[in-house]
């Protein structure tokens, strides 16, 4: 069942020709490592971008946001956690 | 001589459904559904291959779909998702011909007819080229029918379903035709072939066969339409809107017919599904004002206006009613074309007695000029213009419907399938 989460997360990633891929965040206190990055789409509003990435460990799957003109991340929902 | 064309329809099997396989691969192989909202009274987006068996299919009301496949997974949609996915599609088919058509954000008509002697190959081993590319580079299964005409490749699409490739050129088309039933042409809906049975017309050969005095006695003008479909004829060109960007791969190619080169957008059209069907008028003028807005921000985007305005509503129990009007002077305003559309609309749906309630909204504008190619010569129109330019650039920068007309709160409040502005998009931080 996917909760919609919509919390901000501190996060790291690897930005690689063009890409990005999320390698952990941390929720609530609690670092996640994401095991695999499973899709990554990209939504332009104006002049803000924003990229989501749906993303999975070993038990659950979340859906990540980086806002590129906030710096930010969000963790926008997940599943099981 | 006559160059045969090479018309492939690719069609995204399961679109929204893949789409989101991609994003959670542990929905693989299980029954799922799609929905706007799993919490609102939602209709079925699409439904998994896995569903199909238990009855599911698009359009169905998600409690029905429940009731008949209980084990069903059901996952709220993203439209972004599917947009960037079909974006990512669309530069995929652009490797392999110059000549593409995205008629929906899961399928596109490619023109392969000047492309087969530049990869030395026939048009079905390209179109399993594409459907590995695409499967292998995005992870989406993906059918194409290919024929002569995009009349007959949409067809074969629908019968190769699901991961196929199937090829039927000119000459067997009549065979074809002698084994489809005529509800499987693309434009023969239920009450069309409802329609057709008491001419005797079983097979998309029967209506071929059909005298056209006969079709246009029952049908009016669509009288010749109807007889081509069934002889399998189809003139409609391949349409790149806007085109890749950058230089061609195919430079100098040779082009099979004049008919075939790229021509101007032919209708620009929104419609939307309420979330709850209504007899409201508030809600259902609130819609149309909404959609007559989108059309017209489209129209300018294309730096184009239009001069016909088509409404089409759809009511609780089913029934699809269109009208159109035309207007002197081309528009790309949308109050202009709500207040046409309005007027069409209440000729389709009158007060006395009490109206049905409405499932369906939608408006489209054809008959498409440039938008400026007679500037506006009163000052109430320039100032019009002005506006509209002034509101698109104030979107453009801060978002789409950043600034909108108070008109169309009733209808966003009331609720929107598919939102004028995703709802990951609204920044409330």
């Amino acid at each position: 069942m996917v909760t919609n989460v919509g919390e901000r997360v501190s996060a790291a990633a690897v930005f690689h020709r063009g890409r990005i891929y999320p390698k952990w965040f941390v929720w609530r206190g609690r670092k996640i490592d994401v095991r695999e990055t499973n899709s990554a789409w990209r939504v332009q509003d104006g002049l803000t971008v924003r990229w989501y990435f749906s993303v999975s460990n070993d038990a659950s799957r979340f859906e990540l946001s980086f806002d590129s003109s906030r710096l930010s991340w969000t963790l926008e929902a997940s599943d099981g956690e | 001589m006559r160059i045969e064309h090479s018309i492939a329809l690719l069609d995204a099997d399961a679109f929204f459904v893949a789409c989101e396989r991609v994003a959670d691969p542990r929905l693989g192989g299980r029954p799922a559904v799609v929905v706007a909202d799993a919490k609102r009274r939602s209709v079925v987006l699409a439904a998994s291959y896995e569903a199909r068996p238990f009855g599911v299919k698009t359009g169905m009301v998600l409690h029905e779909a429940r009731r008949a496949c209980p084990t069903l997974t059901v996952v709220e949609s993203h439209p972004a998702l599917y947009l960037h996915l079909s974006s990512e599609i669309e530069k995929i088919l652009w490797d392999f011909t110059d000549r593409v058509e995205m008629s929906s954000v899961d399928e596109a008509y490619l023109d392969l007819t000047g492309v087969l002697s530049y990869f030395h190959a026939d048009a079905v081993t390209i179109g399993r080229r594409i459907q590995a590319r695409i499967t292998q580079d995005l992870g989406l299964p993906v059918t194409l029918g290919i024929g002569p005409n995009k009349l007959i490749a949409k067809l074969l699409a629908d019968l190769a379903k699901p991961e196929g490739v199937r090829e039927v050129r000119a000459p067997d088309v009549a065979a074809l035709f002698e084994q489809t039933p005529v509800e499987k042409l693309c434009g023969i809906g239920s009450r069309m072939q409802a329609a057709l049975a008491p001419l005797g017309v079983k097979t998309a050969a029967d209506l071929g066969r059909l005298p056209v005095e006969v079709l246009l006695d029952r049908f009016g003008v669509i009288g010749w339409t109807l007889k081509h479909m069934g002889q399998g004829i189809d003139h409609s060109p391949v349409r790149s809107i806007g085109g890749r960007p950058g230089p061609t791969r195919f430079p100098g190619r040779y082009v099979a017919d004049e008919t075939v080169i790229p021509d101007e957008v032919k209708s620009i059209g929104h419609a939307h599904t309420l979330q709850t069907d209504t007899a409201d008028p508030g809600i259902v003028h609130s819609f149309l004002f909404l959609l007559s807005e989108k059309v017209a921000a489209r129209l300018r985007r294309h730096d184009l206006a239009g001069r016909v305005i088509h409404v089409t509503i759809r009511t609780a129990d089913f029934d699809t009613l269109g009208k159109q009007r035309k207007i002197s002077i081309p528009t790309s305003n949308g109050p202009e074309i709500y207040g046409v559309a309005r007027g069409i609309l209440n000729e389709l749906w009158r007060p006395n007695p009490p109206p049905p309630a409405i499932r369906l909204v939608g408006v489209s504008v054809s008959y498409l000029s440039p938008r400026n190619a007679q500037p506006p010569l009163l000052p109430a129109e320039r100032r019009r213009s002005d506006l509209d330019d002034l509101v698109d650039r104030i979107n453009s920068r801060h978002g789409r419907g950043a600034i909108r007309p108070a008109a169309q709160l009733p209808a966003e409040k009331f609720g929107i399938l598919t939102p004028p502005i995703p709802p990951h998009q609204h920044d409330s931080r």
